[in-house]
């Protein structure tokens, strides 16, 4: 099959090529190749079986400092 | 997006804690690869040894299932030289090591500290707490 590249250089794949498909383009003299590319598997990290009542950790902080830094400290 | 979970993020999220719609949808949805630090670890560990975090199961029940498909970074010199040199008020250790990391790996630090969202010369992404 031929494509032609109009005077932006655009051209319009075949199918099976479909919108939202990302190509590696390689130029080896001559020849351009497109290597269509996958999305890479997603690995979601779970969460609890058994979630905490929100109510247990009412008045609990999560961003405050483990290891609280010095109060009257500057920098040297 | 690669996003390293700040220690909160990671801990609400795995209990089931309430959190702001748009940080939910944002991991279900933006984040391709999620990264935490040992560190975090460490320092919900730390609390709850100390009675800080009371209501929490023991962490050796938990710890690694709360894991499980995170991709583990850990500081590396040069993070850990850029978290101390950093002149920035905040002196949250675990915090200033997360945004090195981050930094340093190019990752989004996601976070829902209101002192650490005013820092800058990391990427990072602040969500509200829910409530």
């Amino acid at each position: 099959m031929k494509v032609i590249a109009d005077q932006k250089r655009r051209v319009v794949l075949p199918k099976p090529c479909a919108p939202g498909d990302v190509y590696e383009c390689v130029s080896i003299g001559d020849r351009i190749v497109l290597e269509r590319l996958q999305k890479p598997e997603r690995h979601v990290p779970p969460i609890s079986d058994n979630p905490l009542n929100p109510k247990l950790m009412e008045g609990i902080d999560l961003d405050e400092p483990a290891f609280p830094p010095m109060t009257d400290e500057g920098l040297a | 997006m690669k996003a390293l979970l700040d220690t909160g993020v990671w801990f609400r999220r795995y209990h089931g804690l309430p959190q702001k719609s748009s940080l939910t949808e944002f991991l279900n949805e933006e984040v391709t690869e999620f990264y935490l630090s040992n560190l975090s670890i460490a320092e919900i560990v730390f609390k709850w040894q100390r009675g800080r975090l009371p209501s929490i199961p023991d962490p050796k029940d938990w710890i690694q299932h709360a894991t499980t498909n995170f991709i583990m970074v850990n500081p590396t010199t040069n993070a850990s030289l850029q978290a101390g040199l950093w002149k920035r008020e905040h002196g949250d250790l675990v915090d200033r090591m997360l945004a090195a990391i981050a930094l340093e790996e190019g990752l989004t630090l996601v976070h829902t500290d209101k002192v650490l969202k005013n820092q800058t010369g990391f990427p990072q992404k602040y969500f509200p707490n829910a409530g």
